[in-house]
This record gives structure tokens, sequence and C-alpha cells, in this order.
């Protein structure tokens, strides 16, 4: 409304301005209304479970393998294997054990998350 | 159902985006249903079962596209626009009202607004006149509130067409009123 700039009185543009606040005063009363939309919205389409742990967890291993394969980190991957294997307790194995943890306990937590 | 009449329209939406957060959407329609239904009654020249059903057909696309809400308008603005192409859609199902320039039937009109009185009366008579283009964009920048711009924006029609749609409405509601009473039409004609 705020465009309806005039020099001169215009009678009409005030009757209707008048006019629209008053119909803009009353309320409509809920009566249920909001309820019934909230009962007719669709469900947000959401992954699996299975997927949501599946998809962190299975790229941190594809992560791992590349980084054996690839990268010179992988070599603390692989000794860290190693001294699984052989139960042995080591520094490596260690932080290893920890990083593997703590991307699983992230994957459950996306898996079983409500969000 | 939680309220959160403490937030912000667009804090609301955000929850929304974010967390898929049922009762800031819940809180939004609580919010907003009572402007858009009006706008819609209006809309739908007083057939509230039919505006009613729209609303919520509204509200649904909103929930359904919020992702494709920009903070370009105000929120409000957005669910007019939804609100009216959905109103035009059920037009195009049911045929029921007019497309483009044709005229409301008087008689109709009349009837709706059979039980009001005085200027309310002479104002609902003026606007059963108007074209359905004219009443949407009278219907929208005065009863909706909003700018020529905005109501550019949700009619999806150009500024220009809005402006002149908007003073034609004008000049026929300034004869009519003029037609109707010398309360009503005073200083009308000058």
């Amino acid at each position: 409304m705020n465009n309806h700039l005039s020099l001169h009185r215009d009678r009409v543009d005030e009757v209707l301005k008048a006019d629209a606040l008053e119909q803009r005063m009353l309320h409509i009363d809920d009566d249920g209304f909001t309820l019934r939309v909230m009962d007719t919205l669709p469900q947000k389409k959401r992954l699996s479970a299975a997927l949501r742990f599946a998809i962190p967890f299975g790229c941190t291993l594809l992560a791992c393998i590349v980084a054996v394969a690839f990268t010179p980190v992988g070599s603390y991957i692989f000794d860290a294997y190693m001294d699984f294997v052989t139960e042995t307790v080591t520094p490596t194995l260690i932080g290893m054990a920890v990083i593997f943890l703590t991307v699983f306990a992230v994957s459950i937590g996306g898996a079983l998350s409500e969000k | 159902m939680n309220a959160s009449p403490g937030f912000a329209d667009n804090d609301l939406i955000a929850r929304v985006l974010l967390d898929d957060d049922r009762n800031a959407f819940g809180e939004l329609v609580r919010r907003h249903q009572s402007q858009l239904r009006a706008s819609l009654r209006r809309m739908t020249y007083g057939n509230n079962d039919l505006a009613d059903d729209v609303a919520q057909e509204t509200f649904i696309l909103a929930w359904k596209n919020i992702k494709s809400f920009r903070y370009e308008a105000k929120f409000s603005t957005w669910l007019y626009r939804i609100a009216f192409n959905a109103w035009q859609s059920e037009v195009r199902k049911k045929h029921e009202v007019p497309m483009d320039d044709a005229m409301m039937p008087e008689q109709e009109a009349i009837e709706c607004v059979a039980e009001t009185a005085g200027v309310r009366r002479d104002m609902d008579r003026a606007m059963a006149g108007l074209t359905v283009g004219e009443h949407n964009a009278i219907t929208q920048c005065y009863y909706n509130d909003l700018s020529h711009e905005e109501a550019a924006y949700v009619l999806g029609i150009p500024l220009g067409t809005v402006k002149t749609n908007i003073l034609k409405a004008k000049e026929k509601m300034r004869a009519k009123l003029a037609a109707y009473g010398p309360e009503a039409g005073q200083g009308v004609a000058a």
C-alpha cells in the first residue's frame, strides 16, 4: 500500500485502506485448522538406518584403503593392523583404534538419530 | 505441539530446513493461517470451504517446497504466491471461476454480502464489478497490504499490469461508490 501516493485526496483509496485495515483486524479463529494441516503433512523422506550407518562408515573404510594404497599415512594403518593381528599393543594401534571406534560410534549415532 | 512464539519467521524456517522441525512449521501455520484464509476467502468471493481447502493445500505445498524459499520475500508474501497459484490450479480443475478478464456475476456477489451493511456492502458491491485481474490486484495491494512489486511477484504478472489494474479498479469503484450514495462517493468524482 506504500505506493498509493497521490497529490490530491483519493476517496476510493481512503475507503479501501480503511476497509482493508478493518478486515485485517478480524482474526479468523484457528478452530483446529493448524492441527488438520499438521496431520496431513507428508513425512520427509529419510534414508534407512542401515544406510545412515553404512554411508559414513563405508566412506571411512574406503578412505583407509585409499590411504594404505596411495599415501605415506597408509603405513601407519598397515602397522596398526599388523600390531592388532599379532596382539601387540603399540601407540599406533591405540591411535588407530581410537579413530576407528570414533568413526564407528558416529556412524551408529547417525543411524539411530531421529533427525 | 510446542509453540515457539518468541521466534521470528526466519528462525522457524531455519529450524524447519535444518531439522525438519514440524513444531516450528506448526507455529508458522498458526501464525499465518488467519491472514491467509482471509485472503483466500476474498479471492474465492466468500466461498469459505473452498478457501480453507486451498489454504490447507497451500501450507502442505509450503512444507514440501520450503527448501526453495530464498528469504528474498517475506514468508507471508511467499505464502500468498503459493496460495494464489494453488487457487488458480483449483479454478482450472473445477472451471468454477472465470480466469482472465471476465466479470464476476454481480448477483452472486450481492448474495455473498447480503448480510453485510452500509459501507461494507457498498464496498463488496463495488468490488463485484471488477474483473478478476483487477480484483486480484486490489486484494493483494490493499487487503494483503503488499507493495505493487510484491503483488506482481504473488500474481506472477508484470509490475505495470498490477498498476494498470489498480487504476482501472479504482476508477470503476469510484463510479460505483458515487452511484451508491453521497457518503461513500463523496469527493470521488474529483
